[in-house]
């Protein structure tokens, strides 16, 4: 009987390609044509979530959501304790719901969010860190699991701003949509984040 | 992996170190049966507008069966077919929802010169050669509907390590 040790190198090629998907359903992204995406010197991206209520396990779950819509690392991640060295800020506007699991049922708008973008003088770099607020509407009365369902949708569609997505999709089956619906990115939100990473940018993320 | 999004996007392993273990026993035939395991570990990466960047590494794994005959003085060629396997660093990308088991063909020879103790000795060079299909049920949500065929060629230095013989694998 013998036996044999191997130590070397190996060299990979790939040959025979498979046909390229078209990647044509995707929508705008871009703010009166000048386009933002995070580069690859400032990854990972780093969020720093209010650490109030479950927003720090909202934000992770929506960051992860984004990150799996890119095959090749395009866009990562990671969160951060401490909100002086984020990127991005992700915080309640003022009320905080306590935690309630998600409703499954037909979605209510029982929230919303806004992301701001502050630019310099010349509007192709951005000054300070990304800041998002999600809001909890008081205008009517929610159940606490149509509260927690429709934070998750929100900060999964702010999210999205904050890497990129800077315009609303058209279409409502979208997580971009203006009145989210849906929980998760869509094949059309996919293919247009695709179509954003490898998009030369035209604005510059804030200076750590 | 080559793609296109708005640019050529190409996605493949960087040159990387390889391990191989094999195990064979000796016929009166020709022909020695034996078993194959190799590893290798590979950073990815993506290329790009003349760029290159690492977005994740990933540990392949295959095993073979097969069997290996002498060619010629201190020459060795073998070939065998298994299964190959890939496990990435981040389950992520291109590899959220895992990899499949793929099958493998092999081929290889192994060289064991005079200088170098010759076959007594088992220490030698060895060319392996193999082919696989491969795809994730990423890419397939993506629309990759067909797998990619992957080549791999390594060279490698060998030495038997228990045993006797007239040549390693």
């Amino acid at each position: 009987m013998r036996r044999a040790l191997l130590i070397g190198t190996a060299v990979v090629v790939a040959c025979s390609e498979p046909t390229i998907p078209e990647r044509a359903a995707w929508y705008g992204f871009d703010n009166a044509g000048d386009v933002f995406h995070w580069p690859r010197n400032r990854l990972p991206v780093r969020y720093y979530a209010d650490t109030r209520g479950s927003m720090s396990d909202i934000v992770t779950h929506g960051l992860g959501s984004w990150e799996s819509q890119l095959l090749y690392g395009e866009f990562t991640a990671e969160m951060v304790a401490d909100s002086n060295v984020a990127d991005v800020i992700v915080t309640w506007f003022d009320s905080v719901p306590p935690y309630a699991p998600p409703d499954p049922g037909a979605p209510v708008f029982a929230c919303d969010g806004v992301t701001t973008f502050l630019f310099d003088a010349a509007g192709t770099s951005l000054t300070d860190p990304i800041r998002t607020q999600i809001r909890i509407t008081t205008a009517q009365s929610y159940t606490l699991e149509q509260v927690a369902a429709c934070v998750r949708r929100v900060v999964v569609h702010e999210l999205g701003h904050t890497i990129g997505l800077l315009q609303e999709s058209p279409a409502p089956e979208d997580v971009m949509y203006s009145t989210v619906a849906v929980a998760a990115p869509s094949g059309r939100d996919r293919q247009t984040l695709q179509v954003l990473y490898h998009t030369t940018p035209t604005i510059a993320p804030a200076p750590r | 992996m080559h793609d296109s999004i708005v640019v050529p996007v190409d996605a493949k392993p960087a040159i990387a170190p390889a391990l191989a273990l094999s195990i064979g026993e000796g016929t009166n035939g020709p022909w020695t049966p034996e078993a194959a395991l190799d590893v290798s570990w590979a950073a990815l990466q993506r290329h790009e507008s003349g760029e290159a960047a690492k977005f994740n590494s990933v540990t392949v794994i295959a095993f073979t069966v097969g069997a290996r005959r002498e060619v010629g003085p201190g020459l060795a060629a073998r070939v065998g077919i298994g299964a190959i396997k890939y496990l990435p660093a981040d389950e992520t990308g291109m590899f959220r929802g895992g990899s499949g088991l793929w099958a493998v063909g092999t081929a290889g020879l192994y060289w064991s010169p005079a200088m170098l103790g010759g076959p007594a000795h088992d220490f030698g060079v060895s060319l392996r050669y193999d082919v696989h299909r491969f795809s994730t049920p990423a890419l397939h949500a993506d629309g990759f509907t067909s797998a990619q065929l992957v080549h791999r060629l390594s060279l490698a230095i060998g030495a038997r390590i228990l045993g006797k013989g007239r040549t390693a694998p």
